[in-house]
């Protein structure tokens, strides 16, 4: 199958830490990957050495068949980004940003810096100056800027930093719309693990600069462990009977409200352990694991506990 | 003119610092012409208008701008245009866009080197305009003029030395305020050697030769072989801050 980049055992150290250690995947031409972890996990690094701002220690990078190390120039000819927080020229305005960087291909069509600015939807912001826009209107022009020259492959960091609900939703589906219409590849790092979830093809966690999981986000999903999130009495006695029980491990606890993983235990089974302990149960709900658990799960952490 | 370069200059000439310094650096000529000539003015500077004024005088002035004053106003823009947008995260914008490290420095380097360039013959153009308008065509004196012109060449050329190191030093340092004050220690150890008796050290100091010229020679004709030995020892330090800066820029994690 074709594959619109292949990276393999990145590695990258900073003197003595290790960023990035033997991150490998593939993606096929219209696929998006999210790149989770938490912060300092290595997902910039990792897109920063795709896109060859950052030198890599050992690994290989090879996008729509061109090797990043042998010829980089027409490598990252195929490559959009998009990286750190958005940022332009203050002084001028967003469709001069975009003609700066659009005098830098050849062969761009005079329209095709409006157009790009009304795909993001931008267009009747145009003639204003950058410094005047929110930091959601400077995401959707970094989005434009890295359309130019129509990339196979687009790499997005943390896009949805500073955008409304709405306006999370609306990248998203441009992204989706993007990769159904055009084609494009897109690998977009996000803590956005509930709309991730939805959008995603692929998946890749990252922690402490190692591919913890990685694959196919419906393979992922589809795994047999079940979530349970309950509510009982005896908050004492409920917490040390989860905590155990074998085959089961309590992932976040609000007062009396537990979530728990089932892990080698059945649902039936965990109904008669809590009945077998003389627990009042008040609710009781089953659920397929979501990204979210799954992500704390790996990276060992906890949710949020709202009093 | 690579598209890359043409795009650098523009950004810089779009900056306002640049027409006022040069708006302020008119008036400070103008007025110096006018009111040096006057008996009280010539008596409280301690200067005789007869040799520092008419065709002298754009000479006199040169060195208002070429030296202290010309690198502190070269090191804020350059600062400005390779620190602050290496903080700004605008440094590496082109290379996502196609271009390679060397091409983005190379651009760089011949827009700032150029703006020295110009910023010096600006000069020139101003303190020749104001010294007109106070004396007229009697600055126009042969000799005077051609000498004068060549010292504001030759000043050109060690002003884009300079800029060169600037820009090495913001490459090596990655902050504005680092390569400041590198700049501030480079022009006190400047000022230093030309006025110490280390005569090896000052036959290989890119600095002396500027003050040798300007001073040693002020009003006076340089001979052919100081230009020289002083043009070479330019020309050798430029090449080494150009290839380290390519070399530093090849070697950057953004």
């Amino acid at each position: 199958m074709e594959k619109i980049i292949s990276v393999k055992n990145l590695r990258k150290t900073y003197k003595k830490e290790t960023a990035v250690e033997n991150v490998c995947f593939d993606l096929t031409p219209g696929s998006i990957m999210g790149l989770l972890g938490t912060n300092g996990a290595g997902k910039t690094t990792t897109l920063k050495m795709i896109t060859n701002l950052c030198s890599i220690n050992n690994g290989k990078i090879v996008i729509d068949n061109v090797s990043l190390d042998e010829n980089p120039e027409l490598a990252l000819s195929k490559v959009g980004a998009a990286l750190d927080t958005p940022s332009f020229y203050q002084e001028l305005t967003a469709r001069e940003n975009i003609e700066c960087f659009a005098h830098l291909y050849e062969n761009i069509p005079k329209g095709q810096v409006m157009e790009l600015l009304d795909y993001v939807g931008l267009s009747s912001q145009a003639e204003k100056k950058v410094k005047k826009f929110s930091l959601g209107m400077k995401q959707r022009l970094a989005l434009a800027r890295a359309m130019l020259g129509q990339p196979k492959l687009i790499i997005l960091d943390e896009p949805a930093n500073g955008l409304d609900p709405q306006g999370q939703i609306n990248l998203y589906r441009l992204i989706c719309d993007m990769a159904k219409e055009r084609n494009t590849t897109f690998i977009v790092s996000s803590h956005q693990l509930h709309d991730m979830e939805k959008f995603c093809t692929d998946i890749l966690i990252l922690d402490k600069g190692k591919s913890i999981l990685q694959g196919k986000t419906e393979e992922i999903l589809s795994e047999t462990t079940n979530i349970v999130d309950c509510i009982l009495e005896e908050t004492k006695t409920a917490r040390s009977i989860l905590f155990e029980c074998q085959g089961i491990s309590l992932i976040s606890e609000n007062g009396n409200q537990f979530t728990v993983r089932l892990e080698n235990i059945c649902f039936d089974e965990f109904i008669k352990k809590l009945v077998a302990n003389h627990l009042h149960i008040r609710y009781l709900s089953m659920r397929k694991h979501s990204l979210q658990d799954l992500f704390l799960k790996l990276t060992g952490g906890t949710e949020p506990c709202i009093h | 003119m690579y598209p890359l370069t043409k795009l650098y200059a523009r950004k810089i000439y779009r900056q306002k610092l640049i027409y006022i310094f040069f708006a302020c650096f008119f008036i400070a000529s103008f007025f110096y012409a006018f009111l040096i000539s006057t008996p009280q003015m010539e008596e409280m500077l301690n200067i005789n208008i007869g040799i520092v004024g008419r065709k002298n005088f754009p000479e006199f002035m040169m060195r208002f701008y070429v030296g202290t004053v010309g690198i502190l106003f070269n090191v804020f823009l350059l600062t400005l245009s390779i620190c602050e947008e290496d903080r700004n995260k605008m440094l590496y914008q082109p290379l996502l866009h196609g271009e390679n490290r060397s091409r983005m420095m190379r651009s760089k380097i011949y827009v700032a080197v150029s703006m020295s360039i110009i910023f010096v013959l600006l000069t020139a153009f101003i303190n020749y305009t104001t010294a007109f308008m106070r004396w007229g065509y009697e600055i126009f004196e042969q000799a005077a003029f051609i000498r004068t012109v060549i010292k504001y060449l030759l000043s050109g050329i060690y002003m884009s030395v300079i800029t060169l190191g600037i820009i090495t030093l913001c490459i090596c340092t990655r902050g504005a305020w680092k390569t400041i004050l590198f700049v501030i220690i480079y022009l006190l150890i400047d000022q230093f050697i030309y006025s110490s008796n280390i005569a090896l050290l000052q036959k290989i100091w890119v600095g002396y030769y500027l003050n040798l010229w300007t001073f040693a020679y002020e009003y006076q004709r340089i001979p052919f072989s100081e230009v020289l030995i002083g043009i070479s020892i330019m020309i050798l330090y430029g090449i080494i801050f150009f290839q380290i800066s390519l070399y530093r820029t090849k070697k950057i994690d953004f």
